[in-house]
This record gives C-alpha cells, sequence and structure tokens, in this order.
C-alpha cells in the first residue's frame, strides 16, 4: 500500500521543503509546501513583510486615487469604487477602530464577506411604527419594577397606556 | 447676514425646544447621509463638478412633494452667523463647513427639514422631531429619502450598505439623536451610576458641547453610536429605550425633590434666579445652566410666573446665533453679546417670582 503523501502544515499541498531550524540546543523540523507563507517569512524575513506593506502603501483607488495609507490615517473615502477596491483593509480598520457593534465583531470571524450592513436596501419603505415605541416602554418598565422603582413604573406606565390610546384612536 | 424677509418665519417664531409636549424629553433630530453612485465624493471633485452636483440635486430636492415650499440658501451666501443660526435652529451635531465650495442648504417652510448639499457627502437629509414621536419623523424622512432615491441613484453595497464618505458613518447612514432635560438627576450626582448600570452599547451620551462631565443647561444628547451593523428599527429601538429610562429616572427624582424639599436644591435654584435677574452680563454658557435650574424651580413649584415650556424657548433663544437675530444685530460685537444677552433675559423675565 502506497503512504499518503506529507501535507503542508498550512495548506494541505504536498510537501516539498523540510526547513530545519537550529538554535542552540533545539532543532525544530517544518515540512511545507513551495509557496507556504512561513517557509517564505524563514528564508526572506522581514522583507518580505515590508514587501506586503509596502504593496498595501502603494494600493490606490483607480477612480479617485485615494490611497489606502491614508484611508488608515483617518482621511475620508474618495468614491464608491474604495469600498469595493478596500473592502477588507476597511473592515479590519473598521474593527480596530470599533466601528462596528461588539456583537457583529464576534460574529465576524474569518467570514470577510459577511456583510457589515444590516439596514434597509435601496427604495425599500422603513417599518418602524409605534410597536417600537411600546416595546421600549414595556422594557424601561419592567426594569423600574424589578429594581422596586413603583414611582418610575407609574410613570412608564402612564406613558403606555397614553400610547395604546393613540393606536387604539389610529 | 440672510435678511429675515428671506427666512421661512417658522425659523424666527417657532423654538424648537419651546414645543416638546414634554418637558424632559424636549426634541430630536434624525440624519441620513447619501452619496450619489455615479460621482466622487465631495472633498474629490473639482469645484465645476461640485456645482453640476449641486444643481442636479437642488433641482430634484426642491421639488420633492414631501418639502413644503422649499428655500435655497448657498453656502456662499451665507456668513458666519447665518451657519451658526441654522445650526443651533436645526441642533445639527456637525459644525457647517466654512470653505465648501458649491455647498448649499434646502429648508422647508415648516422649518422642520434641512437638506444640505455638498457638504462632507453630497446630500445629508436632516429632520426635528420636536413632538416626542421619532417613529413619525423616521417614517417621513425614510419617505423624503425614498422618493429621491427614486430619481437619483444613491450610493449603496450589500456589504457596507450607503457609502459614506467617512467609512464609520456607512451603513444604514442614519444618526439619531434625542435631547433631554435632566437637571435634577445630574445636580443629585445620580447620572453617571445610572448611565453606569444601564449602558447600552449601541447608544452614547454626551452634553451639548460634547462632554459629559459638564452638560451645558443639562441638556444630554442620547445618540446612537452605530450606523453599521444594525438595522434602522434596532437603532430607533435602543435608542428609545434608553430615553424612556431617563425620562422615568429624571421624573422619579422630580417627584422625590418636590416632597423632600431639599435645601441644597432651593440654594441652587435661588443662585440660578439671582444670577438671571440681576447679572449685567450673562455668557451662553452661565445663562443656559441658570435656565436649567429656574426650569427645575417651575416643576417644583419654587418659581411662578413662567412656564417650562416657555422658558426651554428662551434657553434655545439666548444662543449666539438666534440671540444675534432677535436683539436684530447687523455688525455683532461678540464682545457687546454678554450684556446684550442679560439685557433680554431680564426683559423676559420680569414677571418670574421666586418662592422659597
Amino acid at each position: 500500500m502506497t503512504s499518503r503523501p506529507l501535507e503542508c502544515s498550512q495548506c494541505k499541498k504536498t510537501v516539498k521543503v523540510c526547513y530545519k531550524e537550529i538554535i542552540r540546543d533545539s532543532i525544530t523540523c517544518t515540512d511545507m509546501c513551495a509557496d507556504c507563507p512561513i517557509l517564505e517569512n524563514k528564508l526572506h524575513g522581514n522583507a518580505s513583510q515590508e514587501k506586503t506593506t509596502e504593496k498595501q502603501k502603494t494600493l490606490c483607488c483607480g477612480n479617485c486615487g485615494t490611497s489606502l495609507e491614508s484611508i488608515k490615517m483617518g482621511e475620508c473615502v474618495g468614491c464608491r469604487d474604495c469600498y469595493e477596491i478596500f473592502a477588507d483593509p476597511l473592515t479590519s480598520e473598521l474593527i480596530q477602530t470599533e466601528a462596528i457593534p461588539p456583537a457583529l465583531i464576534k460574529s465576524l470571524g474569518t467570514k470577510s464577506s459577511t456583510p457589515l450592513h444590516a439596514g434597509r436596501a435601496p427604495n425599500t419603505p422603513a417599518d418602524i411604527t409605534l410597536s417600537t415605541r411600546l416595546s421600549s416602554l414595556n422594557e424601561a418598565l419592567n426594569e423600574a419594577l424589578k429594581k422596586e422603582n413603583y414611582e418610575q413604573a407609574a410613570y412608564l406606565r402612564d406613558q403606555i397606556k397614553a400610547l395604546e390610546g393613540k393606536n387604539h384612536d389610529s | 447676514m440672510i435678511p429675515e424677509e428671506k427666512l421661512p418665519p417658522s425659523l424666527l417664531k417657532n423654538t424648537v425646544w419651546g414645543q416638546s409636549p414634554n418637558p424632559i424629553w424636549i426634541a430630536s433630530t434624525l440624519q441620513l447621509k447619501r452619496n450619489l453612485a455615479r460621482y466622487k465624493f465631495p472633498h474629490k471633485l473639482p469645484v465645476k463638478e461640485l456645482g453640476n452636483i449641486r444643481t442636479l440635486l437642488s433641482e430634484v430636492v426642491n421639488k420633492e412633494a414631501e418639502l413644503n415650499s422649499p428655500l435655497s440658501f448657498p453656502l456662499e451666501n451665507c456668513d458666519a452667523w447665518d451657519k451658526e443660526f441654522f445650526f443651533e435652529h436645526f441642533l445639527c451635531l456637525e459644525n457647517f463647513p466654512t470653505n465648501a465650495s458649491a455647498a448649499e442648504c434646502i429648508i422647508d417652510t415648516s422649518g422642520k427639514i434641512l437638506c444640505t448639499l455638498n457638504f462632507q457627502n453630497h446630500l445629508h437629509l436632516h429632520i426635528l422631531d420636536t413632538a416626542c414621536s421619532l417613529e413619525e419623523s423616521w417614517g417621513k424622512l425614510s419617505k423624503i429619502e425614498n422618493q429621491l432615491a427614486s430619481k437619483l441613484e444613491f450610493a449603496f453595497c450589500p456589504k457596507f450598505g450607503y457609502l459614506s464618505s467617512k467609512p464609520a458613518e456607512a451603513g444604514t447612514s442614519l444618526f439619531a439623536c434625542c435631547h433631554l432635560h435632566l437637571p435634577a438627576l445630574i445636580h443629585s450626582q445620580q447620572l453617571n451610576e445610572l448611565l453606569l448600570k444601564q449602558k447600552e452599547e449601541e447608544i452614547s451620551v454626551r452634553g451639548l458641547e460634547g462632554v459629559i462631565d459638564d452638560p451645558i443647561g443639562d441638556i444630554l444628547l442620547i445618540k446612537n453610536r452605530y450606523s453599521l451593523g444594525l438595522s434602522e428599527d434596532a437603532i430607533i429601538h435602543s435608542l428609545m429605550t434608553v430615553v424612556m429610562r431617563l425620562m422615568g429616572a429624571e421624573k422619579n427624582l422630580r417627584t422625590q425633590l418636590k416632597d423632600k424639599d431639599p435645601l441644597e436644591f432651593k440654594d441652587k435654584v435661588s443662585r440660578a434666579y439671582g444670577l438671571l435677574i440681576h447679572s449685567q452680563q450673562l455668557q451662553t454658557k452661565e445663562a443656559l445652566n441658570a435656565l436649567s435650574l429656574l426650569n427645575l424651580g417651575v416643576d417644583l413649584g419654587w418659581v411662578s410666573g413662567i412656564t417650562s415650556s416657555q422658558i426651554h424657548t428662551l434657553s434655545f433663544q439666548t444662543r449666539r446665533g438666534h440671540l444675534i437675530r432677535l436683539i436684530q444685530e447687523k455688525n455683532p460685537d461678540i464682545n457687546e453679546l454678554g450684556p446684550k444677552r442679560a439685557i433680554f433675559l431680564h426683559e423676559a423675565l420680569k414677571s418670574v417670582q421666586l418662592h422659597v
């Protein structure tokens, strides 16, 4: 029976290189494919990272000329194409600067394709009714009752009654 | 300065804060930011192209049926005082640009809707709500936006939503803000504790000038922190939840103060009364702070001769842009505003009496 060829620890491609690192008495062997970024890093060190950074620095929008670097420095985006071209770095920047709700950041994970927009699409009507206000009032009322804050609860209950009366009339 | 006869009368007569039926929740604003799909964003465009965009947008917006006889004010024809007046009236959160090319304000005659062209984005739609009815105002604003969207193509993508010049303002690109008057909570130092306990991640709280530590006029701005990652419904729901809680807490505390009759608060109200009635010059901040305490005094039965709504109106009018229009100063000297503000308030408060 033929044995299964060894796989790169990163991408499961066939192993082409065995990288052996000897530091003092410690020997580390890593099996990698020829394209493995870890191999690139080990052979060329920070130069490869700098190359990537340099590449990122010069990355510009073809439509308006806005550079990725300027966006990372907090400058405005120049056009709609910027959002497409810089989608991933923009997403990372928005996560880093906490411009997205924490709950969404947790659910994003490594799924860069997850939409950040949760609202309505163009030409769809708004759908907010008095029920939103009622729901908010009820939430606040339940909290007030939990804390035995009866005067606050009475005030909120009056607001609810007034709103229900208004709803009934309309 | 734009002559009075060229402004919608509602801007001069109807002071926003004084119209609310609720003495605590005094006003709200909703704003949508939009860009045209086929053009670069304003800061990337040459003046000529900005002018073309202004013409295009102005034509479409001025014909919008939901806007009642709108009036256009090119920003190059507005001086700093006009911009300050509009900024104050519409409770804007961002200053008007000083050097924007081909920028314009379009205001409808109700004085509640403001459309700005070529500010940071091609179009900002801004609505004032003075009836504690955020849902209805949102319904109206989104109707206007839908009507405009049927004639103009807005920059949108499924991943980032409505595309804004600032990526953090993309998504719904909806910014809602409620103005709450909370003197009892602030002066009893219970506000910070309350905010810490009831922390909603999606909501931010600040004062009129940005800082929450020393809120001017005891007015807090409750606004949504995110426009990305949340639906319009979720934004308004979160906002309403926090507003209702704070309103309930403020109302509760005012009732307690009425029953307990604390000397500390009587002293604060008395000092505020003295400052307003007798000072020879007043800066905006000290006037707003004093008026806030006087307003609390009205609610607690310690001050008569004026209503809460009238005091909110005065607070609105005493700010610089409005005061200059009211006293009809054509070439205002900022150094003389302090004494003129004091005279204005003396006259407005002459029938007020303190019962402490």
